[in-house]
């Protein structure tokens, strides 16, 4: 805190230099001053402007053994393994029995689970509240790999609608298990508390029952493994499968969340990356050299629309593609050195 | 004295021009370019595009993109042109609430007066920021062949745009103008104006008493320099065919790039003989790579791909020298209007057509804004000898019996004026007569445009052709046209005034003008920002590039760590204040910044 008296030192030259800063509020002092944001730039807890779920929505408050995200003790990496395996292993028991056994499920899972069904509420019966969803534009898949865009810290949003403990109930497929009570009712998505490896609802059935491009059984996987991507802070792969389940329902209020999730937080996560959108873009290699990279189309046109001149922001504008997208290519042309940024 | 502007608000590109002192010059948009493409969009995001950035997304944001809404305005719901256009353009036509037409980009519904009057703001903005002061007159060019409602209606256009639009002239008389500008000429020409999307010819006479006079226009409102590049785009995407076995018209993507491409190229070869076209990484195989674009084109295949389209601009041509009832002989010069006019090709048509090389003493592109600013500053100088006549651009009369069309005030003729006609009734014992005010110079009253109609009765009865009315015109200085019938032996009369109309009402166009006006502070204050935004930027960059030295020579000091700590809180909140774009405080931690910078410098002075 700028509190500090002027020091003989200071009072030789005469005068007292920037006296006005004397009055700025504290609170918002530099980092030595007590007050500067430590965390990084690219960690999704300190976007402020996406619609991530409300403290509550996330159950973040709940036994730390029930949540992926905060597992002190092992790496991250690891504990998906660990509950990869597991769920492995159970895909196998269920195989061969259709009948849940607590006993199977891992033991922080079993923890959690038993204290909260001690008191929790009674089963949610209620189907998920219908609510409009804005029509989202799918991003394509990209040629190119983002595997980079990852937060470097470990701490990211849970996934939209269910506590990993909901995930961890969805794998083990425990029908008994009631659902935790502060969870919205939004948030209860529709199959939540199915086993698994059972076969999906009726109406999800009868969907299917057109030509899918996701079969039932594979829809189930996809799904768990969307969450556990997420859940892991994946959020590229997370994307990509919620955009296959919604290439087979583009309805899936469930996929419809975790796109939406994932694509602010890659957004907020790439917009860290590149910075002011007030930046001319350049490109740096001469055309010949653009010709041996390995590039798709849509990194082509992408470049095409450079031309020293337009800003970023400018760029996103024109380029046709999800904003996402564009920040996506522009993030990695400028790591391969392909383009660099100027101030305007 | 107020400066004018003069805008040719064109099909595809628009110019904005302004006398400096005598001479008039085109003023260059921001990107340093003189013309600026007429196309509005609306992004994802809701923002406007306008111009070359427009452009730039026309292909791959083509439901969100307008373009040529010139041949929109002022035209009915249920014009042959709307009706080509709806289905001809990407982008949604709907009908408007007084048979007009409103255009829908994203969620917001636009009528097309407010969509030219998009561009003619970006005009407006042009011109003052080259100037440096407001503008609010303009004088703004027209095809010859626009009615009133058209004229009108870009005349509200203007309105919006918070432009006072005090003559419309049309864009043959305004190249005309410019080229026979001071020059005392007595010539007949003619104007050949290819532009980037419509081909309009007209023949005109040159007064050395300063009178400008449209003898014949005509022209073709789909043809221009696009149907060029749309050769050239057949011709790469048929060779990309054959060679790789995929069809580039499929994406957009690779489409826009064609089509930039291919207008690059075009250009190109109006000076050079080959074109590289080189468009890498066009499309992606499926096989996570992709292929690349490479063809060179010459001028010569260029002219083959091209020479019917030149050949019909010359075939119009001749048709509008025979409506003049003049030979190619008869004309003393041609003047080429529209960038289009630099190919050779369409430059030895011309000539071969005329027996002598076209006129090379006007800009192509400029020559029409150009004209238009020396009628501004003529008008506003009180310079008569410069001033052109308001004249009527199409002929007005009423529908007789069989549906022809009868002329009461020719076309061209100079307002205000009156002219009157002595009809009869067409059948027996016939009481009432329907009076059908027409615009048009066709012999079918059907082809021409309706302005309105009455119905004078009371009519004694009698044989036919014994009762006669007479049918007054009327035209005031204003251009509202009055029709008066009067039965000539009972005095009864009837009259109506009919006022040309863009489709608007006066609230809707004060509503627009509201909008457009809200839009420009918030764009000039996003432009102030900006300027502050950067000064920050490159005081915070000077403050943090001395904190070595700072750090150097009264680091150890308690004045020092604390000095540098005050210095880092100024960089801290003047990069918040850009953050939160607030404008008073951006301009606050200008003013720390700069003291800061005073203070190090007197630090590292002292201590250095």
């Amino acid at each position: 805190m700028a509190t500090k008296k002027s020091s003989p030192s200071n009072q030789t030259l005469g005068r007292r230099p920037l006296d006005s800063i004397d009055s700025l509020s504290p609170s918002s002092l530099p980092p030595e001053l007590g007050s500067l944001d430590m965390r990084w730039d690219d960690d999704p807890r300190s976007v402020g402007t996406i619609d991530l779920l409300s403290s509550q929505e996330l159950d973040l408050d709940g036994d730390a053994g029930e949540r992926t995200t905060a597992v002190p003790d092992i790496p991250i990496a690891q504990l998906v393994q660990k509950t990869m395996a597991e769920a492995d292993a159970r895909e196998q028991n269920h195989s061969e029995s259709q009948d849940f056994e607590l006993d199977t499920a891992p033991d922080y899972w079993r923890a959690a689970t038993t204290s909260n069904s001690a008191g929790g509420p009674p089963p949610i019966t209620q189907p998920a509240p219908s609510r409009e969803i804005p029509n989202l534009e799918r991003a394509q898949t990209p040629s190119v790999q983002y595997g980079n865009a990852r937060p470097q810290a470990q701490l990211w949003p849970e996934p939209p609608g269910a506590s990993a403990a909901d995930l961890a109930r969805e794998q083990h497929g425990n029908r008994n298990q009631p659902p935790r009570s502060n969870l919205p009712p939004f948030s209860r998505s529709a199959g939540a508390l199915r086993p698994s490896s059972s076969r999906p609802p009726a109406a999800l059935e009868s969907r299917f029952s057109a030509p899918p491009t996701v079969r039932g059984s594979d829809h189930d996987g996809l799904r768990h493994q969307m969450k556990d991507r997420y859940a892991t802070g994946d959020f590229s792969g997370a994307l990509q499968l919620a955009e296959t389940l919604l290439e087979s329902d583009s309805g899936d209020l469930d996929a419809q969340r975790f796109a939406t999730s994932c694509r602010d937080v890659l957004t907020q996560m790439l917009t860290s990356r590149v910075g002011s959108f007030d930046q001319v873009v350049e490109v740096v290699l001469t055309p010949e050299e653009l010709r041996w990279l390995t590039l798709d189309h849509r990194a082509g046109f992408f470049l095409s629309l450079v031309d020293g001149i337009l800003t970023i922001e400018e760029l996103l504008d024109i380029s046709g593609m999800a904003r996402l997208e564009s920040l996506r290519i522009l993030s990695t042309l400028i790591d391969q050195k392909v383009l660099r940024l100027a101030p305007r | 004295m107020e400066r004018v502007i003069g805008i040719d608000l064109g099909t595809t590109n628009s110019c904005v021009a302004i006398m400096d002192g005598d001479t008039p010059v085109v003023i260059p948009n921001r990107g340093g370019y003189k013309t600026t493409p007429s196309i509005v969009a609306v992004t994802e995001a809701g923002k406007r595009l306008v111009g070359h950035i427009a452009k730039r997304q026309a292909i791959t944001n083509a439901e969100n993109t307008v373009y040529a809404a010139k041949r929109l305005i002022g035209r009915k719901w249920n014009s042959p042109q709307v009706r080509n256009a709806l289905l001809s353009c990407a982008y949604t036509i709907i009908e408007g609430p007084h048979e007009d037409l409103r255009i829908k980009l994203r969620d917001k519904i636009y009528s097309v007066p407010e969509v030219s009057s998009i561009v003619l703001q970006e005009m407006k903005i042009i011109a003052e920021d080259y100037l440096g002061e407001p503008v609010t007159k303009a004088v703004v060019t027209v095809p010859a062949y626009f009615n009133d409602n058209q004229r009108q209606a870009t005349k509200d256009a203007g309105l919006i745009a918070g432009l006072d639009v005090i003559r419309i002239i049309n864009e043959p008389t305004a190249a005309a103008l410019a080229y026979g500008f001071g020059k005392g000429y007595d010539k007949t020409v003619i104007v050949y104006d290819l532009g980037g999307g419509t081909f309009d010819v007209s023949v005109l006479e040159i007064g050395s008493h300063g009178v400008f006079k449209v003898i014949a226009t005509t022209g073709d409102t789909f043809l221009g320099g696009e149907d060029f590049d749309l050769r050239i785009i057949d011709w790469l995407v048929e060779g990309f065919l054959e060679d790789h076995g995929v069809d580039l018209r499929q994406d957009r993507m690779a489409l826009q790039r064609l089509r930039d491409a291919s207008e690059k190229a075009k250009c190109e070869l109006s000076s050079v003989n080959e074109a590289e076209i080189n468009l890498p990484f066009i499309i992606s195989t499926g096989r996570n790579e992709a292929l690349h674009l490479q063809r060179t084109l010459t001028r010569t295949i260029l002219e083959t791909l091209t020479n019917d389209l030149v050949d019909r601009t010359i075939q119009i041509t001749r048709q509008a020298f025979a409506e003049a009832k003049l030979t190619a002989r008869e004309i003393d010069e041609t003047i080429l209007v529209g960038g289009m006019t630099r190919m050779p090709s369409v430059q030895r048509a011309v000539a071969q057509l005329f027996g002598k090389e076209p006129s090379r003493g006007v800009h192509p592109d400029e020559v029409v804004a150009l004209g238009a600013a020396i009628q501004g500053a003529a008008l506003v100088e009180d310079r008569h000898e410069m001033i052109l006549l308001d004249v009527t651009p199409h002929a007005l009369g009423i529908m007789t019996v069989g549906a022809h069309f009868e002329e009461l005030i020719p076309q061209n003729t100079t307002v205000p004026t009156s002219r009157a006609k002595i009809f009869t009734t067409s059948r027996d014992n016939q009481t009432a007569v329907k009076i059908l005010v027409l615009q048009g110079e066709s012999q079918k009253a059907d082809d021409n445009e309706l302005l309105g109609e009455f119905v004078l009765t009371g009519l004694r009865r009698a044989q036919k052709g014994q009762v006669e009315i007479e049918v007054t015109f009327s035209i005031n200085t204003d251009g509202i046209v009055s029709v008066n019938a009067k039965d000539l032996e009972n005095g009864q009369a009837q009259s109506i005034q009919v006022t040309a109309s863009s489709g608007l009402t006066p609230e809707e166009v004060k509503s627009m003008m509201h909008d457009a006006a809200e839009y420009m502070v918030e764009r000039r204050s996003d432009e102030a920002f900006e300027g502050v935004r950067q000064n920050i930027e490159t005081l915070v960059s000077q403050v943090e590039s001395m904190f070595p030295e700072i750090e150097r020579v009264v680091g150890g000091s308690d004045f020092g760590r604390d000095a540098l700590a005050k210095a880092k809180a100024v960089v801290f909140h003047a990069r918040d204040a850009v953050v939160r774009k607030d404008a008073t405080l951006c301009k606050e931690q200008v003013d720390m910044l700069e003291r800061t910078i005073r203070m190090f410098k007197g630090v590292v002075s002292r201590g250095g």
